[in-house]
Formats: structure tokens, sequence, C-alpha cells
């Protein structure tokens, strides 16, 4: 064991000498060591004085000066633009700027709390504000990001195995809204497979109102829509429809209700459909009165020209009510009569894949424009058809899609014999 | 099936448990850097450790550190954040060349400690989850009363030393003072830091290592090269000396800062202990004191009589049992899912480093539990092993070169794993506020207000005036 200094030199006020003020703890284990020159505890040697007021005066220095440099890189630092795409586990817990635009928007007051799914094109990201929502309305004056919007966030990604990627937020100067969505109104008609995952609003009248259920015993709302170009349907879920305002969901399940309707395409079975957006928001489904003249003109787009073509080889049962156009020759024609005694025209349709055979009603038949009427019973007539699919004995067939308008008929040429 | 996924599991267990333990050989060097590099090697080659044995190959190297660093931390007297509870008897008892006692003592406790993790599956199950959620809204306000009673424990010392009374009370307070400086500074670095963080987004997951490595390991380093720090020659103990008595003794204080430091957030061990210490505080033992002087100027000795022994002896028994209980059974809390907690109540720094790529699934515990008593056995016949290598050797090493090369070793993890120069200014800053408890003579723990502050301010819902108080947005 080493010797401890018991009688250390002094100066001539009594305090020991080279020691300025008491250095009376050992600086390896803490412990009170008073002057010795060794500690009593860890034997470690005391002799460092000089170099341990340094260190300190470092130590107090460098403590200060590095608060506030961090203080200023802060400061200056922006955080880092990422894409959502690119995020990755090792992210996790960082401060990054993301830009998109929000999918989905949602305000729960129950919990205080705002959400928002920001997409951009690599990816979709969620965004949570607990407990801020009011916050967040006071900073935004209630009109808070909405979907559609276009919005730079700033906040602290939260990357788990079970959830994925999401963001915190607790401050609401970090949103900024870049450009503020602006819907266009699209006729029904317009609206092909192609506008899906598109926003827009239609002004329509609801046609009809379904309540359902789904395979799992849940309450859901079939509704179609109409206007003067065409009709649409749209499911809403229950979770959806109770959501709306109490004005909404009168209109909506009310046949005859007029509405502007916020809304996002979708695709089911090939044909156009429409999805709510935001049904908290009162912007997203508006009750309005509006007359027959202000509902959206016909579309100038011929059905020809909106409809999927098929091939008949392609044509199955699964496409019964599905909507589409085929290209085809008459292959063979024959009137007949139903059970009632009425006339029904039975044509046999080809192309270069298959045939499939179309009954025309004989009140279907006398509304066909004069050259479709010769086209149909013509053999080796060549015509593109807007039809529907449908199935008789297990057999796929298809039906006209309305034969009253000449815009659904274009006759190529027409046969030679019958 | 589970004829193939045991062996395979078991044979990740060996390869963490051997990994934690010669890794953290090396001083100064917590598991969680090590955890960090892991996963950064996993994420770039997924074959190396199958998803299923991911939790318990990083359980054992946790498991493994949790015994192993009792050797760095004894004989080389490298402190990380829980170790403030154990560091002084131990370093006592390796100054008297009883090094190897004090390690296998802190050792059995840590052993202790995993059983008695083991033994309170029921009550994890059937009592923690209502805890948890009965607790959970109030941790804002509990981490609050933890801070001021951390403050105000900081009790004057001094001997009532000095020509006059403002250089007696100043002498007195210094630690006073300097203990609450520290946690000033820590506090306000985290919530800059928190508030927003300036190392690259890549790392983030990392972003607190360059911060913990300048106040826990840095000092350390600086303190044991400035004092010539060196270890005696040791003894080769072939019994401890303690009994069954000081285990029990030992156990309460231990399960109690344990399980404060597991389920608090932002309480290490280190805390956990003077909390558990306050509360529970040696009763039955004698206390030291010191002898009267018999003349005027002499140097006050202290007695220590046989009860203090046994007092040092609680001490490293119950900081082994307060230390498995914080690395392994926060978490172990993750894989605690009942209906109340779905998702665990897991804390502590392996949940969050693992929380990106691994989430835990119902019947997970007990292959977590197994794989503590597993590798926890292992770990604790290596560390006897390791703690005579260590008796051994530890005289004869060159202490300067060895801190040397370590700070050089830390200071390169810290480049290439946290941020590059930015990642060494933030070590360097906060190496100056970790140094000052240590040259100062105040609780180390004080720097863990970079976590607690911030964490309670955030959670009683200050965190977006925090940010415009600092300008920050």
């Amino acid at each position: 064991m080493t010797q401890e200094n018991i009688n250390p030199p002094k100066d001539k006020s009594g305090e020991i000498k080279g020691s300025g003020s008491y250095e009376s703890n050992c600086q390896v284990c803490g412990y009170y060591v008073g002057a010795s020159s060794v500690c009593h505890r860890c034997g470690a040697g005391t002799k460092t004085r000089t170099s341990i007021r340094t260190v300190r005066l470092v130590a107090l220095i460098g403590s200060i000066i590095g608060v506030i440099l961090l203080w200023v890189a802060a400061f200056i630092k922006q955080p880092d633009f990422i894409n959502i795409g690119d995020i990755t586990p090792t992210m996790n817990n960082a401060l990054v700027v993301i830009e998109g635009s929000v999918v989905e928007s949602i305000q729960d007051t129950e919990t205080n709390t705002f959400r928002m799914t920001v997409s951009d094109n690599t990816g979709n990201i969620r965004i949570n504000a607990f407990n801020h929502l009011e916050s967040f309305r006071r900073h935004f004056d209630g009109r808070l990001p909405s979907v559609g919007d276009t919005v730079s966030v700033t906040g602290a990604l939260n990357i788990t195995q079970a959830w994925g990627a999401a963001m915190f937020l607790s401050i609401p100067e970090r949103v900024r809204v870049i450009e503020k969505f602006e819907m266009k109104e699209i006729p029904i008609g317009d609206i092909t497979v192609g506008h899906s995952g598109q926003l827009f609003r239609i002004s329509a009248e609801v046609a009809d109102y379904e309540p359902g259920q789904t395979r799992a015993g849940d309450p859901m709302h079939r509704i179609t829509f109409r206007d003067n170009t065409g009709r649409i349907s749209m499911v809403l879920w229950d979770n959806q429809f109770q959501a709306l305002s109490e004005e909404a969901r009168k209109a909506i399940s009310r046949p005859g209700s007029r509405l502007k309707l916020a809304v996002r395409g979708s695709a089911f079975r090939d044909e156009p459909q429409i999805e709510l957006i935001d049904p908290e928001s009162p912007d997203m489904a508006e009750v309005v009165s509006i007359s027959d003249t202000e509902l959206p003109a016909p579309s100038r787009v011929s059905p020809l020209d909106r409809l999927n073509s098929m091939k008949i080889g392609d044509i199955t049962t699964a496409h019964a009510g599905r909507t589409f156009k085929i290209t085809v020759t008459v292959e063979e024609y024959e009137l007949g009569q139903t059970r009632a005694g009425d006339p029904m025209h039975r044509v046999t349709l080809g192309d270069e894949t298959d045939i499939i055979s179309m009954v025309i009603w004989a009140t279907q038949f006398d509304s066909l424009p004069g050259n479709a009427r010769g086209a149909f019973t013509t053999k080796g007539s060549k015509l593109t058809i807007a039809v529907e699919g449908g199935e008789f004995r297990g057999q796929p067939q298809v039906s006209l899609m309305d034969a009253s308008d000449p815009e659904t008929i274009k006759v190529l040429s027409v046969g030679e014999g019958r | 099936m589970i004829y193939y996924y045991i062996p395979v599991i078991t044979f990740y267990v060996l390869l963490g448990t051997l990994a934690g333990a010669i890794l953290c050989f090396i001083p100064a060097l917590h598991i969680y850097n090590v955890a960090g590099i892991a996963i950064v090697a996993w994420l770039t080659a997924r074959h190396l450790v199958p998803y299923y044995a991911v939790a318990p190959f990083f359980m054992s190297l946790v498991v493994a550190f949790s015994f192993m660093n009792t050797i760095p931390m004894t004989f080389f007297n490298t402190v990380d954040e829980s170790a403030g509870a154990t560091l002084l008897p131990s370093n006592a008892m390796v100054m008297r060349g009883r090094g190897t006692e004090a390690a296998i003592m802190s050792g059995l406790g840590t052993l202790m400690g995993a059983f008695l993790l083991i033994a309170l599956t029921p009550f994890f199950f059937y009592i923690w989850p209502y805890l948890a959620v009965i607790f959970g809204g109030h941790l804002h306000w509990i981490l609050g009363l933890v801070i001021v009673h951390y403050i105000m424990s900081e009790w004057p010392k001094g001997a009532g030393r000095g020509k006059t009374p403002f250089k007696r009370w100043a002498e007195a307070c210094r630690n006073c003072f300097a203990g609450m400086l520290t946690f000033f500074l820590a506090a306000v670095f985290g919530l800059i830091f928190l508030t927003k963080p300036i190392l690259p987004p890549e790392l983030a997951f990392q972003n607190i290592m360059p911060v913990f490595v300048g106040f826990f390991a840095v000092p350390s380093i600086i303190q044991s090269l400035l004092s010539k720090f060196k270890p005696p020659q040791q003894y080769k103990p072939k019994s401890i000396n303690a009994d069954w008595k000081d285990f029990s003794y030992g156990l309460l204080p231990g399960f109690v800062g344990g399980m404060l430091a597991a389920y608090l957030p932002a309480v290490t061990a280190g805390i956990g202990a003077m909390l558990a210490g306050h509360t529970t505080n040696h009763r039955n033992l004698d206390r030291a004191r010191f002898r009267a002087p018999l003349e005027e100027g002499e140097i006050i000795h202290l007695e220590t009589p046989e009860m203090y022994y046994r007092q040092e002896r609680n001490f490293l028994i119950a900081g082994g049992v307060g230390k498995i209980l914080y690395y392994v059974g926060a978490f172990l809390l993750l894989f605690t899912i009942t209906e109340l907690t779905p998702y665990g109540t897991g804390r502590g720094g392996l949940a969050f480093i693992l929380r990106p790529v691994f989430s835990a699934e119902p019947g997970d515990f007990f292959v977590m539990a197994s794989t503590i008593v597993f590798s926890g056995s292992i770990a604790f016949l290596m560390l006897i092993k390791g703690s005579r290598i260590a008796a051994e050797i530890s005289p004869k090493i060159n202490i300067t070169v060895m801190y040397s090369l370590v700070l050089i070793a830390l200071s390169a993890i810290v480049y290439f794993i946290a941020g590059g120069w930015i990642g060494i200014a933030i070590m360097a800053a906060t190496t100056c506020i970790g140094m000052i408890p240590v040259f100062y003579g105040c609780r180390r723990s004080h720097c863990m207000a970079v976590l607690l502050v911030p964490i309670a301010l955030n959670m009683a819902g200050y965190g977006e005036s925090i940010a415009r108080l600092l300008g920050l947005v």
C-alpha cells in the first residue's frame, strides 16, 4: 500500500502549499482525502492539483461553450429532406422533412389527435399529432391540411417492425401547406377507371340508397348517384357513414337529395366507382339545393371512346354486369319468339378469338338506328358495340348497353347476305 | 420444426453470450454501442442471424454484458450510466487487492437477479400490466418527483475546514452546486439535442450514443489517465467474504432500484439504486463514523468497522441485482404481452434499438426466460474465470496505453457510427459536462438529466413550448 502524507507543507496562511483551494476529494474514487498525497481508500495519488484545476476549468468552460454551440448548430441546421420510400430502420427517431400530398386527414376530437397520411411518389407515411389537435386547429385557424393538399412536414420518425414508419408531430409550425388543392368538378358520365386514385368533386342526385351488410356482418351503405350524364355507385362503410354530418347522413339515405361530394375515383370489376374522402369534413360532403339545369351537362365523350375494349374469347361469366365494347362480325341472325309470343332477335357475334350470343328484345330492336338494324340482321356485318356482360345457362352472353343511344353502336360495314 | 429451431437458437444464444463477454472486456465500451453495430451489420446481411433468433441473440448479448461489464468496471475503473452504486465499494476493494472478490460478489448479485427475473414471471403477467397501465398516465409527474428528489439528495459534504465561514460553506456546498450545474447543463443539452437533433438521419437510431460516450466513458478515461490509476497486486480468493444474509440484505434494494430503472424512462440503475438505497437504507447496519481529532488541524480519519464492509458487500450485491433487472428486465418486459399491454412494457436502449426490426409476439417470453437462465449461467462462469484473469493482468497492464487505445477506439466508433465530426463534437461537449461531477465530487448520474428532463417535459405536454422557447421550431 502507498504511504499517505499526513503532514503536508503549509504556507503562511496555514493553507496547504500549492492547493489554492481545497482539493479534498480523490479524483479516482471521490472519497474525502483532505491534504493527503494519496487517497485513504483507493490509494490513488493526489499530486496532480495543477492539472486537475486546469481540467476543471476546461470542463466548466467547455461545457458551457458546448451547450451554446449545440444550440447554434441546432438553430442553423435544417432537417434533411427525404423521400418516404427511402426511410430505413436506422432512421428511427430522425428529425426529417417530407413533402407530399395528403391522402387522408383525420381529426379525432375524442383523443385530441390529428392524423394525416401523406404520400409522395415513393410511398405513404402516417403522421400523428397525439393530443395536439386543438393547437393545430388554432395554428391553422380551423382549416387543417386536407386531402389533396401538398404539404411539407418536419417531424421525428418513429419506425416499428409492427407498424412500419410513422411520424410524430407536436409543433404545428412544422407543417406547411405548400399548395392548397382545388378539386375539379367532373360529370359522372366522364368518370372512367382511369380516374382511379384521382380526387375530384361531383354534383349529383341520390338515385338509390340501399343499406346492406359486409360478409363479416358489419353494416354498410350502397349509394347510387346520378346526374344528367350517367350513374355511378359508392359504398360507404358504417364508420364513414357515421362520421358524416347528420344533414349529410339524412341526404345520402334519401333518394332525390342533391349533394356536392369530394370523392376519389376507384374501380370495382373494371367499372368506375367513387369513394368518399374525409367524411368528417363538412366541405367534403355538402348538401346543396341545385336545379336540374345546374347538374352537369351530358358528356361529349362517346361511350365507345371511354369503355374498355374486350375480345370475345376473354369474356367469361365473371363479366356479368360489367360494360365494355367489342368489335365483332355478325356470324348468325335468327328471329325468334319469347314465351309470351313477342318477337326477339338472336344474334351470334364473333371475332378472331371466339363467338358469343346476344339477344335483342323487340323494344330494343325498334329503337336501334336504321343502319344498326340492318347490320345486325345481315351476316358478315362488322360493328363496334357497347355491351353489358351477362350469363345464360352457365354460358357468357352479352346484351346491348343502351339500344336507344346511337353512340353505343358503330357500324363498320354491312354484310352482303343473310 | 421445433427440433430445428432449438439448436439454432441455442447456437445464437451462445454466440451472443460469447460476443457480449469478449467485447465487454474492452473498458468503457457499452453494450448498446455493440448492439448498434450488430444491428447495422444485421440489416446489411440479414441471413447472418435468422429472424426468430434475433431477440435471443440480443438478449444473450445484454445478459453477458450485465455480468461481464463488472470486470472492466471493477479492475479498470470504467463507469457507465448505471455503475454509480457499485463503483466506489468495488474500487475500494480493488485497492485492497480484493478485486476478484468484488467482481464475483457483484456477479452473484447479478445471477441472483437473473433467477429473480424468472421467479417474477407470474408477477409480470398478472400484476405488472395493471401497474403499468395505472401509472402510465402519471409518468411525467413521477419523473418530476425523481428529479426533485435527485437534486435535493445531493447533500452538502465537506469537513468544516476553511478560514472563513464562506470558505467552509463553499467547501461544503461545492458538490451541491456542481451537481445542480451538471444537471442544468445536461438538461439544457438534452432539450436542444432531442428537440432538434443535428446528426444525419440515417444514423438517428444511435444518436444518443456520442452523448453517453461523452458523459460517462471519456471522463472515466480522463480521470484514470490523470490520476495515474494503477491497481495493486490482487489476491486469488478461494471464497468470498459474504454469507446468505448479505444476499438477502442486498436483494430488496436491488429489486426496488432495478424495477424502478426498468420501468421509469430515463431512470437508470444508478438512479434507481440511489432511490432504493434511500427507501431501504441499511437500517440493520452500523454506520461508518469519523474519529474525533485529538488536536486542531489533525486529519480526520474514518472508522470503518466490520459492519461497514458488510455495507460494501450489500452495495455490490444490490448493484448486481439492480443492474440485471435494469438492462435485462427492461428488455424482458417487452415480451409481457397481455390484453392490457398488447405491445409489452419494454423500455431501455435495447428495446429502442430493436423496435424498427423486431416486434415481440405472445409466447416469446419463455424463449427469453430460458435465454436469460442459459446465457446468465454461462456468463457467470465466464465472470469467475474472467475476473481471475483480470486480477492477474491488471497490475501488469500499462494503464496509460490501454486507456489511450480505448479512447481512440471509442472516438473511431463515434466517428463512423454516430455522425463523423458532428458526433465527435457532441462527444467533446458532453465530455466537458461529464467531467464536472468527476472533478467536483458530485454524482455522475446527474448527467442523466439529458433524458430525464426532456422526457418528463414532453410527457407533461410542454415539448412544444420548450421548442418555441429555444427558438428551434
